[in-house]
Order: C-alpha cells, then sequence, then structure tokens
C-alpha cells in the first residue's frame, strides 16, 4: 500500500506516493532522479548516501521516504545555487579532493553541515565531522585541505555569518 | 639528479576533468544515465558451500512469482559456459559443483528488485556438501597447483648461504584485502536489433566483457558493445571479476530480450567477489656482518581461490619483486598458485608485488637486529645501483632508490626521530613509539607483454572541437584528465575544447584493460600518435593558408600550435585561429579523423627460464612512518609519514600526490586495519564496513610530507612521465614495520617479537602480552 507524501527536497515541493518501506536514498535516486545521492553500503556505514535533513546529516539508505515528510531535504544537487559553485565545492575542485567522485557529495554535505555550525573548525572538527564518509581512493589529506580552504573563503565571502544567524 | 626544467605543461595541469561534475552530483555512473525504460531486474542465487555437488535446482517455485520473467541456469547458456581467460576454466553458472561460497548458481529476473530477491529465496538448490579445501598448506599437501612451479634463479644461493657469516630463515604470511570501491559491481544490458546488446558493465576490461558475452551467448564481438562511462573505484576488483555479473545480465538481457539491471549489495558483493591473493611465504638468507645479503631463497605461495583467474600472473609479478629494491648476488625464488574453495582471488593494486616485498623488508629487519644495525643502514648497504641486474637479468637503469632514501633521511630528520623516539620509549611503560622505513622499486608494464598495447581515436569537428576516446576506463585515477592533457598540449587547443568520450568497444577495439599502473602511459601515448597525426595534416594546410593570406613564404616551415592558435615561428605574429584551419581542412577533404596507436617498445621475458626485461622501466621511491602504540589495547596511531617518491617529468604533480596519499592509505588499511577471515566452511565474515575497517579520515597522520623528486628519465613514458598507480601502496608496509619497532621496544629491541599481519589492535596485543609482565598493583 502506497502512501502520498511531501517532501521538501533542494527547496522544491514534491508529492509522492510511496511505499512505506521504501528508503529515501531510493526515492531520491529513482522517484526524483537526484542521482547526486549514491547507495554503497545500504546499512548507515560508508556515508555515500548522505543527504542534510533539516541541516542536520543522516544516511539517506536508513530514513524511510515517509519519515523525511516535514523536513527540509538537501542533496548534493541542491549545495550551489545557480551557477556557481558553493565553496565547499570550488574548494574539493581546486584541491584536488576527488578521484572517482563516487564519495564527494557525501563529503561535500558533510563538510557543509559542519561548516553551517562551526565557521573556524579545528583539523580535529573536521576529522570528526567527516569521519562517518568513506572514501577508498584519496587517502583524505586532500579532503581535509579542502575543507579547510573552504572554510577560509566561506569566512571571506561571509557566508558563513549570513547562514549561521 | 637534475630537475627538469620545462614545466610547461604541468603550468597548465587542470584540475580533474570531472570534477565540477562529481561536486554538483552531476557526474553519472553506471545506471544514472539514460535509464531504460521497462527495466528488469536481475538477483543472483549464491552457493552457501565452499564445495558442494549441485543435486538438483528446482527453480519452479520462483518461476511461479507474479512479476518474475525469468529464472536461469546453466541450461539456459546459448553459447558456452566459460568466462575464463588463461585458462579457461571458469563456468558462468555451475554445471555439477559449486567451488566457493558466494558462487552463482542460479539468476532470476524480475519486474522489480524486491520480487526478484523474494524469487531468490524459493529457488530450491539440493546440495551434497564436500570437503572444501581452504588454506595455502592443504593445497599444497593436495597438490592443487595452477601451473607446475615456477622459479627464477640466480647463482648459487647453496653456495651463497655457506660462504654467508650469518644465515636466518623463517616464515612471513600476509592477508587477503577487499578492493572495497564504494560502487559496488553492476552491468546493465539493453538489447538491440539483430541480437546485438549492449553492456554498461562497471569493468576496468571492456574487451574482455565484450568477448566472454559473445561466447556465453553464441554471438560475436560484433555484436556486444560494452561502454563504461567512469567507475566509482575499481582497485583491479573490476578488472576480471566484473566479467561474470556483465555476463549474466548479458544472459537474462538475452534471454527476456528487455533491458536488465544486475547490482550487487555490499554484502553480496563481499561475500563472493575475489580479493587481494594472501601469500604464505618460506625463505631463507645468508648476509655478512656488514649486512650484506649474500644468498636468499624464497618460497612465495598464493592462496589464489576457486578458479584460475589473474592468479599465474600475480604469482609471477610477486616474483618479479621479490628482491625489492636490492641486489642479491644469489637469489632462488620459486612461486606457487593454489587452488582452493574460496572466491578467486584477483587483482588488487600491487598485483601480487606487495606481498613478495613484504617478505624481503621482513628479512632485511631482522637482519638489522640480528646485527645491532639501523635497518635503513642495511637497506642503503644492500640497495641497487645503476647497471645492476635483476634476479630475471634486467639492467636496473637510473637506479635512484639509495639517493631517495638519503632525502628520506634528511626530510624526516631520522636521527632526531630516533633519538626522541627511543626517549619517549623510556619513560613510557605500556605505550611506545617505532619507527618503520620501506624502499619501493616497482616495475612498469604487463607481464604479459601483449597486453601492452593502446589506441585512441580523434575526431575533430568542424567547429573545431575534439572528441577523444582512448581504451583507457576512468576510475578515479584521472588518466582522462592526463589523456586530455597530452591531446591538449600537441594540439595546443585548450581542454574546454575536448570532449571525453567514455570507453567504448565501438570506437577503441581490442582495449587492454586499464591495469598495471599503466593507463596513461600507454593511451596517452597512442592519443598523443593521433594527435601528431592530425597535426601533420594541419600544419600542412596551416602553411598554405598562411602563404596565400600573408603571402608567407618560408623554405622550411616550422607550423606552431599553441593557444588556440596556430602559426610559424618564421612570422608569429602571423596567426591562424585552430577553427578556420580546421575547416579548410575539411574543404580541402583532408581527414580530421584519426587513430593512434602504441605499442611499448623492447619487452620480452622467458617465462619458462624466467629471464628477460618484462618492464619498460621502474618506478622507485621509500617512505618513513612513525607511529604509538598503546600496548594494552593493541590501538596503534599514525604519527608521522614522511614520502619521497621519483615521478619523472609529472604530466600533473596534484594528480600524482593524490595517487600517492591514496595507495599509501590503502596499503596502511591493509597492513594494520583490514582482515578477511573465513570461518571453517570457507566462508567470508566480513561481509560489509560494520565488519571490514578500511581506513577512515581520522587514521590520516599528524604528519603527512611527500616530497616528489621530478626528473627527467629515459625510462619513463609519455612526456617522460611515470606511472603512478600502484607503486605507492607499497610504502605503507612500513606502518606495519613501526608498529614491530614499538613492541619490540618493550625489550630495547633485544628481543623479536612474532607480529601477525595485519597488525589489528588484537595482533598487537598478542604480539606483546609475553613482554608484558604485570603484578597484582597493575606495574611490571
Amino acid at each position: 500500500m502506497k502512501k502520498i507524501i511531501a517532501l521538501n527536497v533542494n527547496e522544491i515541493p514534491y508529492e509522492l506516493a510511496v511505499e512505506p518501506n521504501r528508503s529515501l536514498a531510493d526515492v531520491l535516486r529513482y522517484d526524483l532522479g537526484l542521482t547526486g545521492t549514491k547507495k554503497g553500503c545500504g546499512i548507515g556505514d560508508c556515508g555515500v548516501c548522505t543527504v542534510l535533513m533539516g541541516g542536520k546529516p543522516v544516511f539517506s539508505c536508513l530514513v524511510l521516504a515517509v519519515e523525511a515528510q516535514d523536513h527540509d531535504i538537501l542533496t548534493i544537487e541542491g549545495v550551489a545555487k545557480g551557477p556557481e559553485l558553493h565553496p565547499i565545492q570550488k574548494a574539493f575542485v581546486e584541491k584536488g579532493a576527488i578521484q572517482c567522485g563516487f564519495c564527494t557529495p557525501g563529503m561535500v554535505l558533510n563538510a557543509l553541515a559542519l561548516l553551517n555550525k562551526n565557521a573556524d573548525p579545528t583539523e580535529h572538527d573536521i576529522r570528526l565531522a567527516l569521519s562517518g564518509s568513506l572514501c577508498r581512493c584519496t587517502g583524505y589529506q586532500k579532503i581535509v585541505e579542502a575543507v579547510k580552504t573552504a572554510a577560509d573563503m566561506m569566512k571571506r565571502s561571509g557566508i558563513i555569518e549570513e547562514e549561521a544567524e | 639528479m637534475t630537475p627538469s626544467g620545462d614545466k610547461k605543461l604541468q603550468d597548465r595541469a587542470p584540475y580533474h576533468l570531472s570534477g565540477g561534475l562529481h561536486v554538483t552530483g552531476r557526474s553519472r555512473f553506471i545506471g544514472e544515465d539514460n535509464r531504460p525504460a521497462e527495466l528488469l531486474f536481475a538477483k543472483v542465487v549464491l552457493s552457501p558451500y565452499a564445495h558442494a555437488q549441485i543435486l538438483n535446482i528446482n527453480t519452479t517455485p520462483a518461476a511461479e512469482i507474479p512479476g518474475v520473467v525469468a529464472v536461469l541456469t546453466h541450461l539456459d547458456i546459448p553459447g558456452e559456459n566459460q568466462i575464463g581467460l588463461v585458462p579457461q576454466d571458469e563456468p558462468l553458472l555451475p554445471v555439477d559443483q559449486v567451488q566457493y561460497v558466494g558462487q552463482p548458481v542460479a539468476v532470476v529476473v524480475a519486474t522489480t528488485p524486491r520480487i526478484a530477491e523474494q524469487a531468490v529465496s524459493k529457488i530450491e538448490v539440493e546440495y551434497e556438501e564436500l570437503d572444501p579445501v581452504l588454506t595455502i598448506s592443504e593445497a599444497l599437501d593436495k597438490d592443487q597447483l595452477y601451473i607446475p612451479e615456477r622459479r627464477i634463479k640466480r647463482g648459487d644461493v647453496e653456495q651463497g648461504l655457506q660462504n654467508s657469516e650469518y644465515c636466518m630463515e623463517g616464515k612471513f604470511a600476509t592477508g587477503a584485502q577487499e578492493h572495497f570501491y564504494l560502487e559496488t559491481q553492476c552491468c546493465i544490458a539493453v538489447p538491440g536489433e539483430d541480437h546485438q546488446i549492449t553492456l554498461y558493465s562497471a569493468t576496468q576490461s571492456i574487451s574482455e566483457v565484450q568477448i566472454a558475452a559473445a561466447r556465453i551467448l553464441g554471438i560475436q564481438c560484433k555484436d556486444v558493445t560494452v561502454d563504461v562511462p567512469r567507475l566509482g573505484g575499481a582497485f583491479g576488483g573490476k578488472e576480471r571479476t566484473a566479467t561474470l555479473w556483465a555476463c549474466l545480465t548479458a544472459l537474462a538481457c538475452h534471454q527476456t530480450e528487455k533491458s536488465v539491471e544486475l547490482r550487487l549489495t555490499r554484502t553480496e558483493d563481499m561475500l563472493s567477489t575475489g580479493k587481494r591473493h594472501p601469500f604464505e611465504a618460506v625463505y631463507k638468507v645468508g648476509f655478512n656482518q656488514n649486512g650484506k645479503i649474500q644468498a636468499y631463497s624464497v618460497e612465495l605461495n598464493s592462496n589464489g581461490g576457486a578458479y584460475t583467474d589473474l592468479s599465474i600472473a600475480i604469482l609471477e609479478r610477486a616474483m618479479l619483486h621479490a628482491e625489492n629494491s636490492y641486489y642479491i648476488p644469489n637469489i632462488s625464488i620459486t612461486g606457487r598458485a593454489c587452488r582452493t574453495n574460496l572466491p578467486p582471488n584477483t587483482a588488487m593494486r600491487g598485483f601480487g608485488a606487495p606481498q613478495s616485498i613484504f617478505v624481503i623488508e621482513q628479512v632485511i629487519e631482522r637482519i638489522a637486529r640480528k646485527l645491532n644495525i639501523d635497518p635503513l643502514d642495511v637497506r642503503l648497504q644492500n640497495i641497487y645501483k645503476t647497471g645492476e641486474l635483476t634476479p630475471y637479468g634486467q639492467p636496473i637503469e637510473e637506479a635512484s632508490g639509495g639517493e631517495l632514501l638519503e632525502r628520506l633521511r634528511q626530510n624526516s630528520q631520522y636521527l632526531e626521530l630516533r633519538k626522541s623516539t627511543d626517549e619517549f620509549n623510556q619513560c613510557h611503560q605500556f605505550v611506545k613509539r617505532g619507527i618503520g622505513v620501506v624502499p619501493v622499486k616497482f616495475g612498469i608494464s604487463f607481464t604479459s607483454a601483449f597486453l601492452n598495447q593502446g589506441s585512441a581515436l580523434i575526431w575533430i569537428y568542424e567547429d573545431g572541437t575534439i572528441s577523444l576516446s582512448h581504451g583507457g576506463i576512468e576510475m578515479g585515477q584521472e588518466v582522462n584528465t592526463k589523456v586530455a592533457q597530452v591531446v591538449s598540449s600537441e594540439l595546443g587547443v585548450s581542454l574546454a575544447r575536448i570532449r571525453q568520450e567514455s570507453a567504448n568497444t565501438k570506437r577503441v577495439g581490442n582495449a587492454s584493460p586499464t591495469a598495471a599502473s599503466s593507463g596513461s602511459d600507454i593511451n596517452g601515448n597512442a592519443a598523443r600518435n593521433a594527435a601528431l597525426q592530425l597535426k601533420k595534416r594541419l600544419a600542412e594546410i596551416a602553411q598554405q593558408m598562411l602563404a596565400a593570406r600573408y603571402n608567407l613564404k618560408v623554405k622550411e616551415p616550422r607550423i606552431i600550435f599553441a593557444e588556440d592558435r596556430i602559426f610559424d615561428t618564421a612570422a608569429p605574429d602571423r596567426k591562424l585561429n585552430f577553427e578556420e584551419v580546421v575547416k579548410q581542412t575539411y574543404m580541402e577533404r583532408v581527414p580530421l579523423g584519426a587513430h593512434g596507436f602504441y605499442k611499448t617498445p623492447g619487452l620480452h621475458f622467458d617465462r619458462e627460464k624466467g629471464v628477460g626485461n618484462p618492464f619498460h622501466y621502474f618506478v622507485f621511491g621509500c617512505a618513513l612512518t612513525q607511529v604509538e602504540v598503546d600496548l594494552l589495547t593493541g590501538q596503534s596511531d599514525l604519527l608521522k609519514v614522511y614520502i619521497v617518491h621519483e615521478t619523472g617529468r609529472s604530466l600533473n604533480p596534484e594528480i600524482d600526490r593524490g595517487q600517492i596519499t591514496g595507495g599509501f592509505i590503502q596499503g596502511m588499511g591493509w597492513v594494520c586495519m583490514e582482515e578477511i577471515i573465513a570461518d571453517e566452511k570457507g566462508r567470508y565474515l566480513a561481509t560489509g564496513p560494520s565488519t571490514y575497517k578500511i581506513p577512515t579520515i581520522r587514521d590520516l597522520p599528524t604528519i603527512f610530507e611527500i616530497e616528489m623528486v621530478e626528473v627527467d628519465r629515459e625510462g619513463s613514458s609519455v612526456f617522460r612521465s611515470k606511472a603512478i598507480g600502484e607503486p605507492p601502496f607499497m610504502y605503507a608496509e612500513a606502518v606495519y614495520f613501526a608498529i614491530k619497532d614499538a613492541i619490540e621496544a618493550l625489550t630495547e629491541h633485544e628481543k623479536e617479537v612474532e607480529l601477525h599481519m595485519p597488525a589489528t589492535p588484537e595482533a598487537v596485543v598478542m604480539a606483546a602480552k609475553n613482554h608484558i609482565h604485570l603484578d597484582s598493583t597493575g606495574t611490571t
């Protein structure tokens, strides 16, 4: 029996009929075509399906689509407002923090959640915030550098203050 | 060593060609692009036994479920039930016996993944369990070898041992490693007219999938198209392994005449796919008071799993790296690949070399302890010098291992580090620090010489934009970025003009697997060859245009392509636009497409004699690590890592740096975190990230310094660059030796500890416990 739910994804409202046992990850990928959200383990251990729900990172493979009702969902597709990349995205590209790209959406969203609440994270803060996202390619060093760079860029452009308020 | 002067190519080294797509979620992996309507879903019945006779398969209850479109067994294979390469020993679906836990036995095709899953549980397979062979020693006892033992020999080991001042013998075993690519094995098959089929397969080897699928379906290569946009990681795990899943999807598509997707869950993937080969080694070594090795004999035995897969080639590379960076006058290397009832073990970054290098490094460490000489000095004592021959007779040209070790010593301030480590250990009872050093020499080329060839196809369109295809698979190593850089550099055009196409058997036929660190070398050279052909044609037209437009007549024209312009050096201010020359070339009916080809020169290897030049060149480097180990909990923390790596003239230093970091961290997982245990029935107990721990961002060292030494080398590849993918993996063995060094600090380095590899916290506690004596008050 499908259930009609209202989802707010990347500031766009959707009304969908979903089976109550379907994960948010599957609905994002296969019903809404938002394939930037990846699936890697299905048990909330690898982090490639991370999206922000009410500003907090969640494993969308462990969240039922029906549970996401009434929450604002942000996926990787909604991070850049317009054609300009968000500073975190820009930093990931420029610092070479991407190899195969499969973990990248989850990493960027975890970094965004961190920087939205902590404008000036220490390396320890960064490692802690991103520790739920596995990457098998990069060895993480450039990811740490990218998040540090993004924090600097955001401070300079005043993005963090705006969003924190 | 003289650093190279020309930084032109690097100055324009671009970011990841798909970086902007990846960070916005717009990059497309398999199954995310042009998803066919009315897609069916395949799910596979996996063997629960490591070895069993199949008595009966009852598919009826599954077939009756509404939504099930087909249930397929070996009886439904229209062609030959064979996906093996050399030798052909692997069925797509077994006829009478299963050979490993997780082996596909039947395939369900249904309208939804859920129905397919339900139907799989309804398939009744009757088995008669047989005794499995799981370990190397059992396989050796039963003489289950894939090929007769191989040997590489030089000098007289027996004589060498007798003449040595010291002799030692020992054993060393290295464990399996799961690739843990984040994108699991997957394929989408789409039917076409006249029995054609297109496979979007997560494979590193488009041609191999094409050949195997044609054989399975009883059609021909011309009927099968394999297309790969990019992979979500591979590391060797999609070189051979992908063929099985691609062929099962092809079979499902062929039989239902509908598009079919097969995508493994993480559990299915980890349970049923092969890993890095576990090796067990037995060695003898003879050496002198100064640490110089006189004689070394080593037997390398690998656990190949249930089918040959790449076990023979992997054994070969292990044997060809058994001496690592050291000249050993008398040496005997014996290799055996064992057949067992585990999933067929397969390629993984390093391809056998990490396993054999680990053994000789263990030997070096033991020599140092025995003689009470610093291990770094023992390494320098034995390191290759230019002109010395490898055990298989290939000369080491431009040997830089010694020089790099000296740089490492400086970069890490080795003496002070050793001193501060010792001081730390003197005032800490149960927390100890240790240091490990490992040099690496890694041979570049497929050891099967015929694979060292590559093709590329370039079309320049009328508007001056460029379509670039080559045989390399993009899987994060950024072969696409590097090859596009080569073309952009030759044609003097911006990268924005170039569309890097997917890897596709129709555009590039007979492609070698993207493996052996050779992707950029082979495909970069092939693309360069195509670009040079086009450049020659464009230059002739440009010369005519310059003559007609500017009345420029030069006896020996030197046409330059740069910054999207074309001009003669005689009149550099009279420039033609790239587009207008392209347009004129088209109007003159001169072809604007070119196929480029490259084969690596000078390779030969006689496998029977164990002699030849299997490698085009070698990559050299070394690493030092410092760890801190809590000997009561076994927890180790990586404090410092210093790497010195010689790159040749890097095409893209930041990409290379990323490969060094990524390879090191992946190697660190192998040596001290990742453990694959099979139970007594041959079932892997690690089936997901909850039971298998790969490094996370919290495992990064506090200090991670990489020096890339850039030097022009004769032994190098396209634009004098060197391969980068695999060599850095082995640097991580220094982490294991650092942990061992830390534990041995318990006895002031007087006693050697037995440390299991991987050096997990459990292994550390086991190694340390005999040297820790707690009394009732908790003190020693």
